[in-house]
């Protein structure tokens, strides 16, 4: 074959692609939002009843669902909507999903309940939804089959969907003592969105509507959960400890069909609490299970979610951390002084507050960073927000960029280019000082992964 | 660039861009990565892209750095595997798509660009951020080391 042969039989191999280029643009968009949101829905741990003490060795003996692939119907579209994550889509391939095929309109919008995949710890619920709007958001109450509330710690994150397609709106995780019913009762609430351009959504989701804002629809959906596979994981111990910026960390990991969660224990005489990480994990042939995978929340406690290897069972792993966010105790609040921007306390290197009052009871605060490969991140905590002896919950932040803040008035503040703004409203607030928690006082992308054996 | 926009332009271009970074880094997973990667930062940035005229050599660019990205990392992994272009026999003796897989980067991305992916010398010039001369003299010099002859035509 001379060159000129060769030239044309590339031409011809590269006229061939992938069948994985299809779903380009939407792993990008995905991407976004589990960047968008994941990190914003750590769950604390608090928040859950348990802390996940016990261990789960269970070897995938138990008999999966015996529903059979060709058993659920509209296999394609689920099959569709599990494309950008590993983890769900061999979840289903291995007849982890169960059809519920339930539909409802209220108020102009119909909920199309079809689908739910789940393992012990996550339920991942797959939806459509028809209406008036460009997306949609569900907001959901899980009780049993009874109308009672479930045992058990758990916590629900929604994410926005554009209805015309399968998506997966809602998921649930749950840890050890949570016990799954027989029967679900599921109660939605939906609201309806339409787009903006450069301002994300202003709630996160699993945050609470401002007081008076009323849903779009509501829909109970009650149907009966196939739960054979919960016993279904695959564990491993936590291991030595690993110094990390001069912090002792060490991690376990605990695989379920549908999800990997690694275990992060911090030493006790650690000066710094680990508030952030970004990692992947990678097995002998180099394939690798990413951090925060789609469909599912960023971390519960000191649980770090991840793609999971139960199918996959590697011979080896290893953990690569490839961003690290530390909270320096001792300084993790600052005082925030609302008519002058004066800060008492240290702010993380790079990091500017500016404040401005909307009315008496109004307040709102603009924190300034620079943004990171072009997107933003978490700065303050939004949780709580105090006057002294007073804890409230911060309902509304957004961030914005590639624009002025507080235009026409004498706080006008101007976003620099590249730069971003994570902006809080205090409602009901006649103080003229607060207290904020900082998400992290150092943050540090590393140039070279670090890299740990788990096994 | 409204982000409708940018989604519908993309869905467009993916097929060149896979066909660029499939020659470029010479591999089906580091294209679609590359791909994937370069996609999710142009879905990020594109808001700043004020002339939607540019868009594919824009994100073509975008494109180029992933892969620039990911070589030097492979180069921290494991020993150069670029020749240097006094190599003139090396490159003769291996088959065209090593040939041009094993291209100095530069000469390589003109290559890629050019007779591969389909884009103009003016389009190349644009991505690449080079003037329309310098790419005329690197493809000529790469065409040379991989002893192909192409008119402008087949391009």
């Amino acid at each position: 074959m001379d060159r000129r042969q060769e030239y044309e039989a590339i031409l011809r191999e590269l006229e061939e692609t992938p069948p994985a280029l299809e779903y380009t643009v939407q792993r990008s968009l995905a991407r976004r939002r589990r960047r968008r949101w994941g990190r914003r829905l750590g769950i604390p741990a608090a928040s859950l009843a348990g802390v996940f003490t016990a261990f789960v060795v269970l070897v995938n003996t138990s008999m999966p669902f015996a529903m059979a692939c060709s058993g659920v119907p509209g296999l394609r579209e689920l099959m569709a909507a599990v494309a950008l994550s590993p983890s769900l889509k061999a979840a289903v391939e291995h007849d982890y999903a169960q059809y519920i095929g339930q539909s409802q309109t209220d108020n102009g919008i119909t909920l199309r309940l079809e689908y739910l995949i789940l393992d012990q710890g996550q339920i991942s619920f797959f939806m459509e939804a028809e209406g008036p709007y460009e997306s949609y958001l569900v907001k959901a109450k899980c009780l049993d089959g009874a109308g009672k509330e479930l045992q058990g710690g758990l916590g629900i994150s929604s994410v926005s969907f554009a209805g015309d397609t399968l998506a997966n709106a809602v998921s649930l995780v749950a840890d050890d003592s949570f016990q799954f019913p027989e029967e679900m009762r599921m109660e939605c609430r939906v609201e309806g969105q339409r787009q903006t351009d450069g301002i994300a959504p202003e709630t996160a989701p699993g945050t609470e509507s401002a007081d008076g804002e009323e849903p779009e629809a509501t829909f109970v959906f009650t149907f009966p959960m196939d739960t054979q596979s919960l016993n279904d994981c695959r564990s491993l111990p936590v291991g030595d400890w690993v110094e990390v910026d001069g912090q002792r960390l060490r991690f376990g990991l605990d695989s379920y069909p549908t999800h990997g969660r690694l275990t992060v224990e911090e030493h006790p005489d650690n000066t710094a609490r680990l508030a952030g990480m970004d990692f992947y994990l990678e097995d002998e042939t180099g394939r690798r299970y990413e951090d925060n995978p789609a469909g599912s929340v960023g971390a519960i406690g000191s649980r770090r979610m991840c793609d999971t290897i139960y199918f996959s069972d590697p011979a080896h792993l290893t953990l690569s951390v490839t961003r690290l966010e530390w909270l320096d105790q001792g300084r993790e609040r600052v005082t925030v002084n609302l008519e002058t921007g004066a800060v008492e306390g240290v702010l993380p290197e790079g990091m500017e507050i500016y404040t401005h009052r909307i009315s008496d009871r109004i307040a709102e605060i603009a924190v300034l960073a620079e943004q990171e490969e072009s997107d933003y991140y978490g700065l303050l905590g939004t949780d709580y927000w105090r006057e002294p002896g007073e804890e409230r919950s911060i309902r509304r932040y957004s961030y914005r960029w590639k624009q002025s803040l507080w235009s026409g008035t004498s706080d006008e503040t101007v976003i620099p280019d590249g730069w971003f703004a994570q902006l809080l409203t205090l409602e009901d607030y006649p103080w003229s000082t607060v207290e904020l928690d900082l998400q992290f006082t150092q943050r540090h992308t590393l140039e070279e992964p670090m890299e740990v054996t788990l096994w | 660039m409204k982000e409708a926009e940018y989604i519908r332009r993309a869905e467009v271009l993916k097929v060149r861009l896979y066909r660029t970074a499939r020659l470029y880094l010479g591999g089906e997973h580091a294209a679609l990565d590359a791909v994937d990667e370069a996609v999710y930062k142009g879905l990020l940035a594109c808001g700043k892209l004020r002339e939607p005229a540019y868009f594919d050599t824009w994100l073509t660019r975008i494109l180029i750095n992933v892969c620039n990205s990911e070589l030097r990392r492979r180069k921290r992994e494991r020993a150069m595997e670029e020749l240097p272009e006094t190599a003139v026999e090396a490159f003769d003796a291996l088959p065209l798509r090593e040939a041009v897989e094993r291209l100095p980067r530069e000469l390589r991305a003109v290559i890629v660009l050019r007779y591969f992916s389909g884009y103009t010398l003016a389009e190349t010039a644009r991505a690449l951020e080079l003037p329309a001369g310098t790419v005329s003299t690197r493809q000529r010099r790469a065409l040379e080391l991989l002893r192909l002859e192409l008119s402008e035509q087949e391009v």
